[in-house]
């Protein structure tokens, strides 16, 4: 106990540490995971590869879409769904994925994010949870449609979070 | 491949993770599940030892504030408060109440108005009083300058305690404590 009692209150709530993993089984396999993929080139990873390949991917859809955007004038074409992106978390700087080709056919331009959602851990893994609202929004600065987590927030304010324009559903 | 980059590159990844994997291992089982912890803590080594000539000799906060990115990319906030909020409230079930709750409040009013801060708020108050991290390193983990740290944790402190104050009237107020 010190003589500041707000720091003393957050201490108080300290829950465990790790005390002791780093030479546990876990700890030592982890380590050794971290070693061996040091010891292999960079890109050989399949989630590098794939990220890489969403990037490329974005730069042409997101330029792609605003040709759609300005010569069909509405927001969500038919094939939109092969020129949007989901995004991984709401932040602007945050990894984009394309749809998996055999996803496409699932967009509804109504709710654009339901698909983001069917094929959320396809795209960025098992172990990660799928949001449970979505927002649609151009890209920050650009024209391309993606798809963010709305992290609670409604369309509008999410967009305005990032600095982005909502995309009306439809 | 550099000569840094080789066998000595490897030792030093090992010397870090010997020093401080339980530390960084600790910070992120506070915030998510064991599974996504471990894979996090993987990548924030990876990331030491692609990173290696920018790491400093005080590898911690360097370590932290990775694992911290890391983390906030992989998990939403609100994901990470959820886990937090499991975290405290396993302490809660186990630890006796009475250490404190006659000087603030008892441990689940604190916990709840920890729990309603910001999350920037409540990252530096738990920078500082959980990870016994001095001002220079707790800055370094948060990505700021010490000057901007001192600043964020005097106006968290702040805050916290005019939430604390708020509800429990019966409780010593916590100004006649504080010599800071």
């Amino acid at each position: 106990m010190t003589n500041d009692p707000v720091l003393d209150a957050v201490r108080e709530l300290r829950p465990q540490g790790a005390e002791g993993w780093t030479r546990s089984d876990a700890g030592r396999e982890t380590l050794r995971s971290v070693l061996d993929q040091a010891a292999t080139p960079r890109a050989t990873g399949r989630r590098s590869l794939r990220v890489a390949v969403a990037g490329g991917a974005a730069v042409v859809a997101l330029a792609g879409g605003g040709v759609v955007a300005v010569a069909g004038g509405m927001p969500w074409g038919e094939d939109a769904g092969g020129k949007m992106m989901c995004a991984r978390t709401l932040a602007r700087g945050a990894d984009l994925s394309g749809l998996p080709s055999d996803a496409v056919k699932e967009f509804d331009p109504k709710d654009p994010g339901a698909v983001c959602a069917g094929r959320w851990k396809e795209m960025w893994g098992p172990s990660e949870p799928v949001p449970t609202s979505f927002a649609a929004c151009y890209y920050p600065g650009g024209a391309g449609k993606v798809v963010w987590p709305a992290d609670g927030l409604g369309q509008d304010q999410a967009c305005a979070r990032i600095g982005a324009r909502p995309i009306p559903a439809g | 491949m550099t000569a840094r980059e080789g066998p000595r590159g490897h030792e030093l990844v090992e010397e870090w993770y010997e020093a401080h994997a339980d530390r960084v291992m600790g910070y992120l089982m506070h915030r998510t599940d064991r599974e996504t912890a471990q894979d996090v803590l993987s990548e924030t080594f990876l990331l030491a030892w692609r990173k290696q000539r920018s790491v400093p000799d005080d590898a911690l906060p360097w370590l932290l504030a990775a694992a911290r990115r890391l983390l906030a990319n992989r998990v939403r906030s609100d994901v990470r408060r959820q886990a937090l909020a499991e975290r405290i409230s396993a302490v809660m079930d186990r630890a006796p109440q009475e250490v404190f709750e006659d000087r603030i409040g008892d441990r689940e009013h604190v916990f709840r108005v920890l729990m309603a801060l910001s999350e920037a708020d409540r990252e530096v108050l738990l920078l500082t009083g959980w990870y016994d991290l001095s001002a220079q390193q707790a800055a370094k983990a948060l990505g700021c300058t010490r000057a901007a740290y001192t600043l964020r944790l005097h106006r968290a402190r702040k805050r916290f305690r005019a939430a604390l104050e708020r509800r429990p009237a019966s409780f010593t107020p916590l100004d006649s404590e504080v010599h800071a």
